[in-house]
């Protein structure tokens, strides 16, 4: 074995890459008997590994195109895949992630060695060595593998993650090792040239810039994809809810019919009192506003049962006519997430503050919606939007992103606001020619 | 101190809104002057403007307050009109008489309150206030809502009535006035116009129309406008 070659290797190339590749363990979730994986995947990794860089000679195809470092990288995608719960493909983002870091580094140690001579002491050429990596895998760290969700590098579209893995494999690993000693070798010069250096590391960096890129736009996507679906879910549960409405409303109406006819066929004032309280106690479910559209009708009634058992009052003023270019599913969604929010800001304040008032009113060309509640707690807002105060995030951010998703499809805005005591949103949407 | 109009022919009701609207004064320290009247069919048939504000039941004998509303509305466009329902069935057309709000009965001092302060602060905003400034001729005097918009140029002002009239004031910035009409409806499009949102009647791409003309949006301002535009609407809906 030629133990000065592999240790040369282990400590330029291998080891980085192996810190590198193992950094998203810490966001990542890991398989089941991690530590005896994390074991077997470090032994394993280090024998196959020495066994690759000692017949690295061997596997030179051509005169300078090392299938060596390809192996490595192989390896460390099974590394990768082997240690985490992760799919083939996350595992190949990653692995390719780390590959790139790790030869950006490496050239910007070049770089450095090339300014700086190799006359310097040994001393001096180990801190040139370390101190970039931790420069660069701290960078790295902070920006690139703590900010990505994994989950979403499953949802990259397939000849998305092909590119990448084209552009990783053609310029981070042919070209480098062209440019640095195929070149040497063909030309017969040696071109460890400053700009080949600077030009790999800039290749590196775009090529990692560009990963990152595809993931954050990925997740986006994704974001938008379960807004679309919780709206979806929201809509089949309000046709429902019309369905319902409707009926109850339906027999709520022959009931106060029957009673009156009952109350006309009586004398006895005992029992046209209790008639009476009956009629009244029917009227409640006989919440019906009409506002010119059937979807704003149905959200309000609904949430005006709800209201009127919680204390909660309505004072809606609307002109539902004009809203007639908007989806009924979008009317259910923007009205009902919003009297949500109200209810559930106004259920922990004062019984006698529990009112939400709902505008609707077309002018200037615009359908012009306002809600307000009071609210007494400070609001923060991030990006615009409130954020929310319970506990279940992921779930309950939605309702004022709906809000904002819905209104943004019909190019309208809206205006989120807190002052005097009153939560405020102002939704202004373009009327349609 | 504003002219309020109480149209109330329940007198339980009516002692109920008087005790909740003196609680209001003391809470505001807004001073109304309060004219009761039990007979609505009287009130609304011999109607004459003069009042701030109307507080009125819809649900009287013999009417309905928010078609008797649509009366006065034709003869006062500046009288800011709250109801008092038994019902949101009966006020959900509210907006047609450019109603603030109603309130449902049995009235709660909170919904009551919020509803005479929006009330107000929208007859604040079509209060006459006055801009003075020297222009050419000597001091004048401007109201605040005939400005369409103000421009800088050169540095002097000029004032842009909505009747098409415009006004130089000299060597005047643009930032103190911006200063001094803050919360009166004022946004700018860009860093030389200063725009009255209610002469506002189109946001286009790059553009705004105000007063019929068109002012060029500028791609920093718009977002910031665009909201100053519909907190504008929202709030004096």
């Amino acid at each position: 074995m030629n133990w000065s070659e592999i240790g040369y290797n282990f400590i330029r190339f291998i080891i980085p890459l192996f810190i590198a590749a193992s950094a998203f363990m810490l966001k990542i979730e890991k398989r089941d008997h991690f530590y005896l994986r994390l074991l077997v995947g470090i032994l394993g990794y280090t024998g196959i590994a020495i066994l690759i860089c000692n017949y690295s000679e061997n596997l030179i195809i051509g005169t300078w195109f090392y299938t060596h470092f390809f192996l490595i990288m192989v390896l460390t995608f099974l590394y990768v895949w082997f240690i985490n719960k992760v799919s083939i493909k996350e595992a190949m983002f990653f692995a390719a992630a780390a590959y790139t870091i790790q030869n950006l580094t490496d050239n910007f140690i070049c770089l450095l060695y090339l300014q700086l001579g190799k006359t310097t002491s040994l001393v001096v050429q180990w801190i040139i060595f370390i101190l970039p990596y931790l420069f660069t895998y701290t960078l790295y760290y902070f920006v690139f593998v703590k900010l990505i969700e994994p989950k979403y590098a499953t949802m990259i579209k397939n000849w998305v993650f092909l590119a990448i893995l084209a552009i990783v494999i053609g310029i981070v690993y042919v070209l480098s090792m062209y440019s640095t000693m195929g070149s040497a070798i063909v030309n017969g010069v040696t071109d460890e040239s400053l700009s080949t250096r600077i030009y790999a590391m800039i290749s590196c960096g775009l090529s990692l810039l560009l990963q990152f890129n595809v993931f954050s736009n990925t997740s986006l996507e994704v974001e938008k994809k379960s807004l679309e679906q919780v709206l979806e879910t929201e809509n089949e549960n309000n046709i429902r809810n019309q369905q319902n409405y409707e009926l109850i409303s339906m027999k709520v109406h022959d009931l106060r019919h029957q009673i009156r006819a009952l109350k006309e066929r009586t004398d006895s004032e005992e029992i046209k009192a209790s008639l009476d309280s009956l009629e009244e106690d029917a009227r409640i479910f006989n919440t019906s506003v009409k506002t010119g559209n059937k979807a704003l009708d149905t959200v309000l009634s609904d949430r005006s049962l709800y209201c009127a058992s919680h204390d909660i009052t309505l004072s809606c003023m609307a002109d539902g006519s004009k809203l007639s270019f908007i989806k009924d599913s979008d009317i259910f969604s923007l009205f009902g997430n919003a009297i949500d929010n109200a209810i559930d800001a106004l259920e922990n304040e004062p019984v006698d503050k529990r009112n939400i008032v709902i505008n609707v009113k077309a002018s200037f060309g615009f359908i012009m919606i306002h809600f307000d509640n009071y609210c007494e707690t400070p609001v923060s807002f991030v990006d615009g939007l409130p954020q929310t105060t319970k506990d279940k995030k992921d779930l309950h951010g939605y309702g004022t992103k709906s809000i904002a998703y819905i209104v943004d499809k019909y190019k309208g805005t809206t205006v989120f606001s807190h002052n005097d005591g009153l939560f405020n949103v102002n939704i202004a949407i373009p009327i349609p020619e | 101190m504003y002219k309020l109009a109480l149209v109330e022919d329940s007198l339980s009701d009516k002692e109920n809104l008087l005790k909740k609207l003196s609680q209001y004064q003391q809470d505001s320290q807004q001073a109304l002057t309060i004219t009761c009247f039990e007979d609505g069919l009287k009130f609304y048939s011999n109607y004459e403007p003069g009042f701030d504000i109307v507080v009125s039941d819809i649900e009287m004998p013999y009417m309905n307050g928010l078609e008797a509303a649509k009366k006065i509305r034709e003869l006062d466009k500046k009288v800011q009109i709250i109801f008092v329902s038994k019902a949101s069935q009966y006020a959900v057309r509210g907006y047609e008489v450019d109603a603030v709000g109603y309130v449902l009965k049995p009235v709660t001092l909170f919904t009551l309150s919020e509803l005479l302060n929006k009330a107000i602060k929208k007859l604040t905003l079509l209060n006459n206030e006055y801009i003075l400034f020297n222009d050419e001729n000597g001091l004048r005097k401007i109201p605040i809502p005939s400005i369409a918009y103000i421009e800088v140029r050169d540095h002097d002002l000029y004032y842009h009535l909505d009747d098409n009239k415009s006004y130089r004031s000299k060597r005047a910035s643009l930032s103190s006035q911006e200063e001094k009409l803050k919360g009166k409806g004022f946004s700018k499009c860009n860093n030389c116009y200063l725009i009255n949102l209610k002469f506002v009647t189109m946001i286009k791409k790059d553009s705004i129309i105000v007063n019929n003309q068109e002012l060029p949006l500028s791609r920093g301002k718009k977002h910031d406008f665009e909201k100053d535009f519909v907190s504008y609407l929202g709030d004096y809906l």
